[in-house]
C-alpha cells in the first residue's frame, strides 16, 4: 500500500512540478525575446483543454497503441529515477535500465507517429533516431567512467557518493560538459531540434496528433524531461540530500538549457551526429584518460 | 548419438520421398523429428555420455553430450523445429522443395556432428557436411543466389583449409584428434605451434561466424538465400563459427588457467584483447552497414554481423560476467534472428519482395507478422523487459566493471545504432502509406504464424525469467571451472548492481495500463483513411498522398549515409583485389588455354611431374 502511495506521489509530483516549470520556461523565453509570455500555469490549461476536446483523430490501432506504449514506458522509467533522497524501488535505480527503458517510450512514440502515414512524421522520426545515435554514445560513456570509478551502476549510489568527493561537475568537468550538451539534444532543445523543426517539417512526429493523443504525448514529454534532467542532476550535481535542494538544482539546470536554446539556431541532422562524434566523444576519452591517470581526487 | 546420425541420414531420404508426394508432409516429418530432438534434449538435462563410432583403419569418430554442448545442441534442434514448422506452408511454391527439405535434414545431422563432436576430425567432417549442404540450399534462392552461393563456398573453403591445417598440426603433435588429449598437452606444446593452431582455428571460426572483416559473404548469402533458409543461416549456421571460437578461445585457455588456480581470465592478455577489438569493430561496421541497407534481408544480415561481434567481444573479454553474457547472447540472437528473418520471409511470401522502399502500411494486412517483428526488434535493440536486454546488460556490466572504455564505446555504439536499423523495416514495411498494389495482401497461413509466435513467446518469457536463459550457461561456467554468475529466478547480480527483470516488466505493464485507462476515460476518436493527413496546406503532387506516390521513406537514413560517403569500404577493397587477381589469371588463361588443347596437356604434365617428385623424394 505504501508502495502504491509512493508511486502515485511520484507520478503526480513529477507532473505538477515539471508542467509548472515548463510553463514558467515559456515565460523566460518570452522575456528573452522581449515578449510578455503566458502565465506559468498555461501548460496545465493546454493539457486539460486537449484531454477534454470532443474530437480527436485516430489513424488506426498502431497509432493508439504506440501512444500507450510511449506513455507507459516513460511512466515506468520515471519510477526508477531517484528524486533527492527518495526512490520508489531502492536498490533498483540501475543506470542502464533507465536509459534503455526510456527508449521504449521513444520507440512507442516513433511507431505511433510513423503509423499515422504522414510524410512529415516519418522524416521527423528518422531524424530523431539519427540524432539519438549521435548523443547517446558519448553520454553513456560519461556514465561508464563513473560506474568504473565508483564500482556501482546504481544512480542513487552514484549521487550519494558525491557528498564525499565533491560534485562530478568539478571532479569530471569534461564529462559534465559533454553530458550537458547531450542533455540539450535529449530534450530536443535548439540547436538540436531537427526532429521537431516546426517551420520546416510541421513539428515532425507530432504533426498528426490532436485532442487527447496530443495531451498524452505532452504529458509523456514532460515525464521524459523529468527523467533526463533528473539523471543529470543525480549524476553530476550530487542529487539532493533533501527534496528542496534537488528541485532547486533541477530548476537551474532546466532553465539553463532553456536559455541557451533560446539563443541558438538549428543544426542539420548529420551535422548533429558529426558534432557529437567529434568533440564530445574526444572530450569523453580525454576525461577517461585523466581519470585513469590521476584517479579520482 | 551415432545411431541418431544414421537415423538422420535415412530420414533425409525418407523426407525427400515424402516431400515428393506432398511438401507439407515432408516438412511435418522434419518438424516431428527435430521436435523429438528438442524434447529429448530437454529431458536429458544434466545427463551426459561419450561414445565412439569406429571407421576402420584406426580412425574413429567420437561424440559426446555434456553440459558444455547441451545448449548448442538444443539450439540446433530448436531452429530446425521452428523453420520446418514455418516450411509446412512456406515451401508450396518453391522450385526444389523436396530436395530443400532433404538437405535441411542433413543440416540437422551436421548439427549433431559439429556440436556433439568430441574430437577434431568429427568436428571437421560435419563442418564440411554443413558447408556443402548449405551451398546447395543457398543457391536455391532468388536471382543473385548462384553467385552468393559461390562466394559462400569460397569463403567456407578458406575456412576449411585453415581448420584442417590447424587440426593436422594438432594431430601431428598429440598423435590423436581427441579434445582431451589436446587439452592435456596444450601447455606442453611449443608456443609457436600453439599460436599457429589457435590463430588458424580462430580465423576459420571468424569466417564461419561472419565477423568483420571477413563478413561479406553474409550479405549476399543471407540476402539472396531462399526465405525459408535465411533463418537457418543466421540462426544456426553462423553459430557453428561462434561455437568453434568458444571452444578454442575459451575452453582451452580457461582449462589452462583454472589448472593454475585462476578463476577469471581477463582481456589484459594481449591476444584476447585483439580479438575483443575485432569483435568490437564487427559491431560498429555491422551497425553502420545495416543502417544503410535498403533490402530488408540484407539489413538483418548485417545485424547478424553486429551481433556476432558482441558474442566474440564478450567471449574474448573473458570475465565470468562477459562469458555468461556472450553465451546468452548466442541464444538471444537465435531468437531474434529467427523472429526477424521469419517475419521478413512471411512478408516476402505474400508480397514477393524484400525491398523496403517498395512496401508500406502492411500492418493492416499482416498484424501477426508485425507483432512478431516488433517483439524481435525490441529484443534486438536490447530494450527491457525482453531477452535481448539481459545479455547486453551483462556484457556492458562486464566492460564497465573493468573500465574498458573503448570496448564499452563499441558496445554502446552497436546498441544505440541498432535502434536505427531495426526501426527502418518497421517504418517502411509495416507502417506508413500502403501502396495500392498491396491492398489485398493476406496474413500468412496458420503454420507460419505458429512458428513465428513460438519464437515471440520465448523471447518474452526468457526476458522476464532470465533464470531459464542463463542457467545452462552458468552450468557451463561451473563445468569449466569458472566462477558462475549469480542468478535468481528473475534477477541477475553483477559486481556493480542487480537487475530484476520481473520488476521491470511489472512496472512497465502498470504504466501501460495507466496509459490505457487515461486513454479510455476521454472521448472516442474518429477513425480516418490513410490519405487524410496534414500536408501543411500543400497540394503539390510530391507532398499529397496519391495512390501512386505513396512512399515517403525511400532512402530513410540518407542524411546519415552522407556522413560515411567518403569512408573506405572493406568490400570495395576485396572487389579491387578480386579484379587484379582475375586480370592476372586472365594472362595465364590467354597464354595457356585459349589457343589450343596443348595448354591443358602442358599443365597436366607439370602437375604430374610435381606430384611424382613430391611422392618420390
Amino acid at each position: 500500500m505504501a508502495l502504491i502511495g509512493k508511486i502515485v506521489l511520484f507520478i503526480v509530483g513529477a507532473f505538477v512540478f515539471q508542467v509548472a516549470l515548463s510553463g514558467f520556461s515559456r515565460k523566460v523565453i518570452a522575456r528573452i525575446q522581449k515578449r510578455r509570455g503566458p502565465v506559468f500555469w498555461q501548460n496545465f490549461y493546454d493539457i486539460g483543454k486537449l484531454f477534454f476536446k470532443k474530437t480527436s483523430i485516430s489513424h488506426g490501432f498502431i497509432f493508439d497503441f504506440g501512444v500507450w506504449m510511449a506513455f507507459g514506458g516513460t511512466v515506468a522509467t520515471l519510477l526508477f529515477v531517484p528524486v533527492g533522497p527518495y526512490s520508489v524501488f531502492p536498490g533498483q535505480t540501475n543506470f542502464i535500465v533507465i536509459i534503455y527503458l526510456l527508449a521504449i517510450g521513444s520507440l512507442g512514440m516513433a511507431m505511433s507517429a510513423v503509423g499515422s502515414a504522414n510524410p512529415f512524421a516519418s522524416i521527423g522520426i528518422s531524424r530523431a533516431l539519427t540524432q539519438m545515435f549521435g548523443y547517446d554514445v558519448p553520454f553513456a560513456l560519461t556514465v561508464v567512467i563513473m560506474i568504473y570509478v565508483h564500482r556501482t551502476s546504481q544512480v542513487a549510489k552514484l549521487a550519494a557518493v558525491q557528498s564525499d568527493i565533491g560534485w562530478h561537475l568539478w571532479v569530471m568537468p569534461l564529462s559534465a560538459l559533454v553530458a550537458f550538451i547531450a542533455l540539450m539534444a535529449m530534450l530536443g532543445k535548439k540547436p538540436f531540434d531537427t526532429p521537431i523543426a516546426p517551420a520546416e517539417i510541421a513539428s515532425g512526429p507530432l504533426v498528426e496528433y490532436s485532442g487527447k493523443y496530443l495531451g498524452m504525448l505532452m504529458v509523456q514529454h514532460e515525464f521524459a524531461t523529468f527523467v533526463e534532467v533528473g539523471l543529470f542532476v543525480n549524476l553530476f550535481l550530487g542529487g539532493g540530500s533533501t527534496l528542496l535542494i534537488y528541485l532547486v538544482k533541477y530548476i537551474i539546470v532546466y532553465l539553463l538549457t532553456v536559455i541557451i536554446s533560446a539563443l541558438m539556431a538549428r543544426f542539420r541532422v548529420e551535422q548533429t551526429v558529426a558534432f557529437f562524434w567529434k568533440w564530445p566523444l574526444v572530450l569523453v576519452f580525454i576525461q577517461a584518460l585523466i581519470i585513469i591517470g590521476i584517479g579520482i581526487r | 548419438m551415432s545411431t541418431l546420425i544414421f537415423i538422420g541420414l535415412a530420414a533425409s531420404l525418407l523426407i525427400y520421398a515424402a516431400a515428393r508426394l506432398s511438401r507439407p508432409l515432408g516438412a511435418l516429418l522434419l518438424m516431428l523429428l527435430s521436435g523429438a530432438g528438442v524434447a529429448a534434449l530437454i529431458l536429458s538435462w544434466g545427463k551426459g555420455f561419450t561414445e565412439t563410432l569406429p571407421l576402420g583403419n584406426g580412425l574413429e569418430l567420437t561424440f559426446s553430450l555434456s553440459t558444455f554442448n547441451w545448449p548448442f545442441l538444443l539450439l540446433g534442434a530448436f531452429v530446425l523445429f521452428i523453420v520446418s514448422l514455418f516450411a509446412v506452408n512456406a515451401l508450396k511454391e518453391m522450385e526444389h522443395g523436396a530436395s530443400f527439405l532433404a538437405l535441411l535434414t542433413l543440416i540437422g545431422v551436421s548439427v549433431m556432428g559439429v556440436f556433439g563432436a568430441y574430437d577434431f576430425l568429427t568436428l571437421f567432417i560435419f563442418f564440411e557436411l554443413m558447408t556443402w549442404t548449405s551451398f546447395f540450399l543457398v543457391s536455391m534462392g532468388k536471382t543473385g543466389a548462384k553467385k552468393a552461393a559461390l562466394i559462400y563456398a569460397f569463403m567456407s573453403m578458406i575456412a576449411a583449409y585453415l581448420m584442417i591445417s590447424a587440426i593436422m598440426m594438432i594431430a601431428q603433435y598429440t598423435g590423436s584428434f581427441s579434445y582431451s588429449d589436446f587439452m592435456g598437452m596444450y601447455e606442453a606444446m611449443p608456443s609457436g605451434i600453439r599460436t599457429t593452431v589457435v590463430i588458424f582455428f580462430l580465423a576459420a571460426a571468424l569466417i564461419k561466424g561472419g565477423i568483420y572483416p571477413v563478413h561479406f559473404w553474409l550479405r549476399s548469402a543471407h540476402g539472396d538465400a531462399p526465405h525459408v533458409f535465411s533463418p537457418v543461416l543466421s540462426g544456426l549456421l553462423v553459430k557453428y563459427g561462434y561455437y568453434s571460437a568458444f571452444l578454442f578461445l575459451l575452453f582451452f585457455p580457461v582449462m589452462v588457467a583454472t589448472k593454475a588456480g585462476i578463476t577469471q581470465v581477463t582481456s589484459t592478455d594481449g591476444p584476447n584483447f585483439i580479438l575483443a577489438f575485432i569483435g568490437g569493430l564487427s559491431i560498429m561496421a555491422g551497425t553502420v552497414a545495416a543502417i544503410l541497407q535498403s533490402d530488408a534481408k540484407k539489413l538483418v544480415a548485417f545485424s547478424s554481423v553486429s551481433h556476432g561481434g558482441y558474442v566474440i567481444l564478450a567471449l574474448a573479454y573473458g570475465t565470468n560476467m562477459a562469458v555468461a553474457g556472450g553465451l546468452a547472447h548466442i541464444w538471444v540472437h537465435v531468437l531474434t534472428a529467427l523472429g526477424m528473418f521469419l517475419s521478413m520471409g512471411a512478408v516476402a511470401y505474400r508480397t514477393g519482395t524484400t525491398d523496403m522502399d517498395e512496401m508500406g502500411g502492411l500492418i493492416k494486412n499482416m498484424p501477426v507478422t508485425f507483432t512478431v517483428y516488433l517483439i524481435a526488434i525490441i529484443s534486438v535493440a536490447g530494450i527491457p523487459p525482453l531477452a535481448g536486454f539481459v545479455s547486453k546488460w551483462m556484457i556492458i556490466q562486464a566492460l564497465a566493471a573493468n573500465g574498458s572504455y573503448i570496448l564499452a564505446f563499441m558496445a554502446f555504439f552497436g546498441s544505440i545504432g541498432s535502434f536505427m536499423y531495426v526501426f527502418r523495416p518497421l517504418a517502411t514495411i509495416f507502417l506508413g502509406q500502403r501502396p495500392h498494389k498491396f491492398k489485398d495482401v493476406r496474413e500468412v497461413p496458420f503454420f507460419m504464424q505458429l512458428a513465428m509466435l513460438i519464437v515471440t513467446l520465448l523471447t518474452i518469457l526468457l526476458g522476464i525469467m532470465p533464470y531459464y536463459l542463463l542457467k545452462p550457461f552458468t552450468r557451463i561456467q561451473e563445468f569449466i571451472g569458472m566462477v558462475p554468475v549469480k542468478i535468481g529466478f528473475s534477477t541477475v547480480y553483477s559486481a556493480l548492481t542487480q537487475l530484476d527483470m520481473m520488476l521491470i516488466f511489472l512496472v512497465f505493464g502498470g504504466g501501460f495500463l495507466l496509459a490505457l485507462v487515461i486513454f479510455l476515460l476521454f472521448s472516442k476518436p474518429t477513425k480516418v483513411e490513410q490519405h487524410e493527413v496534414y500536408t501543411s496546406g500543400e497540394i503539390a503532387p510530391e507532398i499529397s498522398t496519391t495512390p501512386e506516390i505513396y512512399h515517403f521513406s525511400k532512402g530513410y537514413y540518407r542524411s546519415f549515409g552522407r556522413l560515411f560517403s567518403r569512408w573506405p569500404s572493406v568490400e570495395a577493397w576485396y572487389h579491387k583485389g578480386a579484379a587484379y587477381i582475375s586480370q592476372f589469371f586472365e594472362i595465364i588463361e590467354q597464354s595457356l588455354f585459349k589457343q589450343s588443347i596443348n595448354g591443358f596437356i602442358w599443365l597436366a604434365v607439370v602437375v604430374m611431374a610435381v606430384l611424382m617428385a613430391v611422392r618420390w623424394f
